[in-house]
């Protein structure tokens, strides 16, 4: 490895020289105000390493011939070295990202100081997480709620692997985050040999939309800015880069720094005119038309242009599954999917991962179906998130949110007085389908009303009273609470609820919610978190990490003491057999001893309420934690629960 | 008796369904420990019987019918307990019918009255 060789030694770019200046001069700045006053300083004794540095020889015995360079004089002037990792912070900087979220490992020791010393700790702020699946989880949420990604910087081989099933399902999701890897790429201690790889992205490489390993400084700054643009360009996803530790921790003379790009951003890409003309058409002659919608919505644009569409053709929406992604109001007239008998004639999947089914059945019965979606670019895929083929009569390759524009104005070109007066009337229909069974709904809730364990809808409800003032927002998602979030709370913004993982996966409702909060931080909302008791297990540690970081959220756990959905699994598999009694709680409950997650927070360091098995108790349990979150602070309450 | 014959009217009214006549022939308490601790039926239908589909209460099933139904149930997201016995399905049975057969009106409970006007509010 040649790091010195490559270097842009003819580089006379000014706005990159006054950047590293400017960067260093903050550095400096940050030392400076963290200085200890006189009287500190001769009470405390100077920070003296713990063991003798290594020579350079050493260093270059381990790391190769030109990990560290001695500073260089040139022309007769002196210049000073800088460690390349600072370098690598420049870079960073241009990305405007705001955390860094990371569990420390040598591997990317380098740039970790650099962070801290050199950039600041700010832009990005380092996010300290105790387990790296708890790092990747918390910048998924983050991404979903801030429509920004995180930065995280996980250890070659162990941390990566750590982090892996946070990665998939942000990959399932197409949320994007910045991913780098430290890598001990010539290790020659024996720790370090397992965290060495012959070609590390490969390890994440099937649930990754682009991952490069930079030689060079020039190529980390390109790749830096190419994986941002990748991870951005819809269908986004998250993204990797792998970083030489020793490249990291090399010096570099100002003059041989490279060249730190622009960041040009893709625009994201639109729907073909004639095939969106299409689709006007079928929608707007349609007698029972249907919207269904999954990953649309990334900005709060893409729910408005929902709604407007929506509204435009009286057509109902339909929010599948567990709601991956929230982009239509729960109480909306034309929320579901038209009621009782209403059988969609077109319908109009707004990227829905897989149309199949419907495409299916629809093309049995005469019927025309539309996708819509930036899936139809997906350029691979290992497991299967990616959906089975659907004969669909149109597909447009392209961002649903970026082409809803054209189709609406298309819509609207076309749509004639008749078939503006079908729309109305069918509106109307459709309107008060959904309020007699959002009222029956509602109304189902008293069935357990007083039960202990408490209900999942007392649960749920007697939060939202709570909270009905605030501008409240719900920072992930699961089906364990079935359809009661969106029943009892008004989903009345696009920032209400952000869903689940994508993945289908447990684990991320918890970290997730963390993240979520971090983006709200200092925006005025209210974060929500309600997770399961299995789902805080696979990474308490989230709690700690939202203490330490202040971060204000109240953390609401549905604590049924149970995988119940594999209990019931397994009773059915029993009773198929015919011998389906007794044991299927062994291996799907969590009791004996029951958990305490109320202490669980405390000993994290968090304020919290519980367990309360009481319903009658758990108004006052929320009002108490919700103080602490309103002043900043996170807190959990632990609600003992029916299982769904 | 006659306040009896209200709450059984009542029951009648809100869930649609009438209850059977045949007074249960089994141990509710027993039922109590099989339902929850053994066969764990709470784990589609709730500690109370109020969830799943159907939810249990109120019981609308004689017990011949109810103990047929759950050795071989006709619905196949209902698992078949084939080798339970009668005796312990009687049991359940009880325990069932001894739950309050008619839950609190939804009007009658604020928080959920002051959702329904919100609902009832929309356009």
């Amino acid at each position: 490895m040649a790091v010195a060789d490559t270097h842009d030694r003819t580089d006379k770019n000014p706005v990159g020289r006054r950047d590293f200046f400017k960067g260093a001069a903050l550095g400096a700045a940050g030392l400076v105000v963290k200085a200890p006053t006189p009287a500190e300083a001769s009470t405390v004794p100077p920070v003296r390493p713990g063991a003798l540095l290594p020579s350079n020889a050493q260093v270059q015995a381990e790391f190769g011939a030109v990990a560290v360079q001695e500073p260089t004089a040139q022309g007769g002037t002196e210049t000073v070295a800088r460690p390349a990792s600072d370098f690598m912070v420049d870079v960073l900087k241009k990305l405007d990202l705001d955390y860094a979220a990371i569990n420390p490992g040598s591997a990317f020791a380098g740039l970790h100081e650099s962070l801290l010393n050199y950039g600041n700790n700010t832009k990005p702020e380092i996010l300290t997480c105790l387990h790296e699946e708890s790092a990747m989880a918390i910048s998924h949420g983050y991404a979903k709620a801030a429509g920004k990604p995180m930065l995280v910087c996980v250890h070659g081989v162990v941390g990566l692997l750590h982090s892996t099933m946070a990665l998939f399902q942000a990959w399932a999701d197409r949320v994007p985050i910045i991913v780098i890897v430290g890598h001990h790429r010539n290790p020659a201690g024996v720790i370090n040999r397992p965290h060495s790889a012959q070609d590390m992205g490969s390890l994440v490489r099937d649930f990754v939309k682009f991952d490069d390993e930079a030689t060079t400084l020039e190529r980390f700054a390109e790749s830096a800015m190419q994986a941002y643009r990748i991870a951005m360009t819809p269908p986004r996803g998250p993204v990797v880069l792998v970083v030489d530790a020793a490249l990291q921790e090399s010096m570099i003379a100002d003059r041989a720094r490279p060249r730190i790009p622009a960041l040009t951003m893709a625009s994201p890409p639109q729907g073909d005119a004639n095939a969106v003309r299409e689709a006007a058409r079928l929608l707007v002659n349609a007698q029972t038309p249907l919207i269904q919608t999954q990953k649309v919505g990334h900005t709060p644009k893409g729910w408005e242009l929902s709604v407007e569409l929506a509204e435009l053709l009286q057509a109902p929406v339909d929010v599948l599954g567990y709601a991956s992604w929230q982009a239509f109001p729960s109480w909306h007239p034309l929320y579901g999917s038209g009621g009782p008998g209403y059988t969609a004639d077109v319908t109009l999947g707004l990227e829905v991962v897989d149309m199949s089914a419907v495409a299916r059945t629809a093309r049995t019965n005469g019927r025309k179906t539309i996708s819509l979606s930036s899936e139809h670019l997906f350029l691979h895929s290992n497991i299967h998130d990616f959906g089975r083929y659907a004969d669909v009569d149109l597909a447009i390759a392209a961002d649903a949110e970026t082409t809803l524009p054209s189709l609406i104005e298309e819509v609207r070109r076309q749509m004639t007085p008749e078939r503006k007066a079908a729309a109305q009337a069918r509106g109307a229909r459709i309107a008060a389908a959904h309020k007699s069974a959002h009222l029956k709904a509602v109304e189902d809730a008293r069935h357990g009303w007083d039960a202990s364990p408490i209900s999942v809808p007392r649960m749920i409800a007697e939060l939202g009273a709570q909270i009905k003032n605030d501008d409240w927002t719900i920072g992930s998602g699961h089906q364990f609470t079935g359809d009661w979030q969106r029943r009892l709370l008004n989903f009345d913004k696009p920032h209400r609820y952000h869903g689940d993982s994508g993945g289908m996966g447990i684990g991320y409702c918890s970290p997730a919610s963390v993240g979520a909060a971090l983006a709200n931080k200092g925006r005025g909302r209210l974060s929500i978190g309600i997770v399961g008791d299995g789902d805080l297990n696979f990474g308490p540690g989230v709690l700690w990490t939202a203490v330490h970081h202040q971060i204000p959220l109240l953390l609401v756990v549905h604590n049924n003491r149970a995988y119940h959905a594999e209990v019931m699994i397994v009773q059915r598999m029993g009773g198929s057999r015919g011998r389906g009694s007794g044991r299927d709680h062994i291996g799907n409950v969590i009791s004996d001893p029951n958990i305490n997650y109320a202490q669980m927070a405390k000993a994290y360091g968090m304020y919290s309420e519980g367990p309360i098995d009481n319903p009658n108790e758990l108004a006052a349990a929320y009002k108490r934690a919700l103080a602490k979150v309103r002043a900043g602070e996170p807190a959990l309450v632990d609600v003992v629960s029916q299982p769904r | 008796m006659r306040i009896f014959a209200i709450v059984m009217l009542a029951a009648v009214v809100v869930s649609g369904q009438a209850p059977p006549d045949a007074a249960p022939t089994g141990d509710a308490k027993r039922g109590k420990t099989l339902f929850d601790q053994t066969y764990r039926c709470y784990a589609c239908h709730g500690y109370e019987g109020e969830t799943g589909s159907p939810r249990l209460v109120p019981m609308a099933r004689t017990e011949e019918a109810f103990v047929a139904f759950v050795r071989k149930p006709s619905r196949p997201a209902m698992p078949a307990f084939s080798d339970v016995a009668v005796k312990d399905l009687a049991d359940v049975y009880a325990y069932l019918r001894s739950l309050h057969p008619a839950p609190p009106a939804a009007e009658s409970i604020p928080l959920l009255k002051d959702i329904l006007q919100q609902i009832t509010k929309q356009p």
